[in-house]
């Protein structure tokens, strides 16, 4: 065979696996940006800077919280920018004095769809919240602890929230603990929609959620790890 | 330089690359592996917990070691399940058993078949009220774990955890009694859900302090950290 003809293979073969490369350098560029896309997202929710919450999410996207589901931009806005900033702002875009709202956002499963388009991600929260006692609104001291199984699209090469589903799983008062949580303690589920209830989800889950002390799994995007099986 | 030098050079280059990425995936793999190990324990899916483990995997807790996917079985369904949940693979109501998982320090061999990763639980426990007997505690710990690939897949190797410090919610950790987990003494099959072996010396707990060893060499001067 030619030298020429050895090195045009060669070239080929050198361009088929730089490809792949790229390919999966480019998931796993994926993975950090969707991390620190949701780590963003509770720094933000932190600080109760609701402007740039609601500038994560796609346009076409929801959030689900407490049984109801915001659609698209104006549902988040309705959300954020006006259930959460009215309870825990003062109705500012910025955090209050003596307002706690700590969202310790970790332990990230993150999968990129192979057309890196999409992505789904599980992550945990574990919150400390409530006022001080020198707060102009008293929201009392809690602990709270939930699970979210978000997803996210990437549109002009940017990720974005495309899903938020937040699944409290415990909360309880600071000074009793989860071992005493008074059932209705929660704030209870949205039942009421937009515009009846004015900053109201738009739509309501079919399935209700349950918080503890009932004990639920939030079902998982991923099979297991290993057996490569679905979980329940 | 000829032609076929560059190419050789740009098939080095690629070579390189290829080992490059294919550590990040290792880590990401692993992360993955780790925090998906911490939501099944979160709810006491102890069937999937135990298929994390490789065959010739091994557990360390509480100065017992568990060894094979038969110890963790042990461990994890004949002891945590049966006392845990009454022998429920899953959760059960007014009890909470949340691993949050976090810090990970993940080192891959060059081979790319063996890692290590240190991890840091904070976890939220307990039994409400309505449940039946009431308590509540905080626990605070470490891993430094082992990891196999096999067949592509990563898998748990050796799981050492090692609680730090554990505290009653009423109190805090400025009032746990002594040994508030007690250890192990006794082995299988004598203890029918013991260890196989028993680490020695034998691991302490708050308010005795102790620096779990680490992997990794310290990241600035490249020493041996302790």
């Amino acid at each position: 065979m030619p030298a020429n003809v050895a090195g045009d293979e060669q070239l080929l073969r050198l361009q088929r696996e730089l490809a792949a490369l790229r390919h999966e350098l480019g998931m796993v560029q994926d993975v950090l940006a969707i991390r620190t896309l949701q780590h963003t997202y509770g720094y933000f929710i932190d600080k109760c800077l609701y402007d740039e919450v609601v500038q994560l999410f796609a346009e076409d996207s929801e959030t689900r919280f407490l049984g109801g589901i915001f659609r698209g931009k104006a549902g988040a806005r309705r959300l954020y920018g006006g259930v959460f900033r009215n309870k825990f702002a003062e109705g500012r875009n910025g955090p209050a004095h003596g307002q706690l709202l700590e969202h310790l956002t970790l332990q990230d499963v993150i999968d990129v769809a192979p057309d890196r388009a999409s992505a789904r991600g599980r992550f945990r929260c574990f919150m400390q919240g409530g006022s001080h006692e020198s707060a102009r609104d008293q929201v009392p001291q809690f602990w709270e602890g939930g699970v979210y199984e978000n997803s996210y699209v990437r549109e002009d090469k940017i990720w974005k929230i495309k899903e938020l589903h937040y699944n409290p799983l415990y909360n309880c008062s600071f000074e009793q603990g989860w071992a005493h949580t008074e059932p209705g303690y929660a704030v209870p589920l949205y039942s009421v929609t937009y515009p009846q209830d004015p900053l109201g989800p738009d739509l309501l889950t079919h399935e209700r959620p349950r918080i503890w002390p009932e004990a639920t799994v939030v079902p998982f995007h991923y099979p297991h790890p290993v057996t490569g099986r679905p979980v329940e | 330089m000829s032609a076929v030098e560059q190419i050789q050079a740009l098939e080095q280059q690629v070579a390189q690359l290829t080992q490059q990425v294919g550590v990040l995936q290792d880590v990401h793999a692993i992360r993955r592996l780790h925090h998906a190990y911490g939501y099944y324990i979160d709810k006491c899916l102890y069937d999937e917990t135990v298929d994390l483990f490789s065959e010739r995997g091994e557990v360390r807790f509480m100065g017992g070691i568990f060894k094979g996917k038969a110890g963790a079985h042990r461990l994890y369904c004949d002891r945590f399940r049966a006392s845990f949940t009454g022998g429920k693979n899953g959760p059960v109501y007014g009890f909470l058993l949340d691993h949050p998982q976090m810090q990970d320090v993940i080192d891959v061999a060059a081979d790319r078949r063996i890692a290590y990763g240190r991890f840091r639980c904070f976890m939220q426990a307990g039994r409400h009220e309505l449940s039946g007997a009431t308590r509540q505690w905080w626990e605070g710990g470490l891993y430094e774990n082992t990891y196999t690939k096999e067949d592509g897949v990563w898998k748990i190797q050796v799981l050492d955890y090692r609680p730090q410090w554990h505290a009653d919610f009423e109190t805090g950790w400025a009032h746990t009694r002594p040994e508030y987990v007690p250890f192990y003494s006794t082995t299988y099959p004598q203890d029918p859900v013991g260890p196989d072996e028993l680490i020695t010396p034998r691991p302490v707990l708050w308010p005795d302090v102790q620096v779990l060893p680490f992997h990794y060499p310290h990241p600035v001067t490249g020493r041996a950290a302790r």
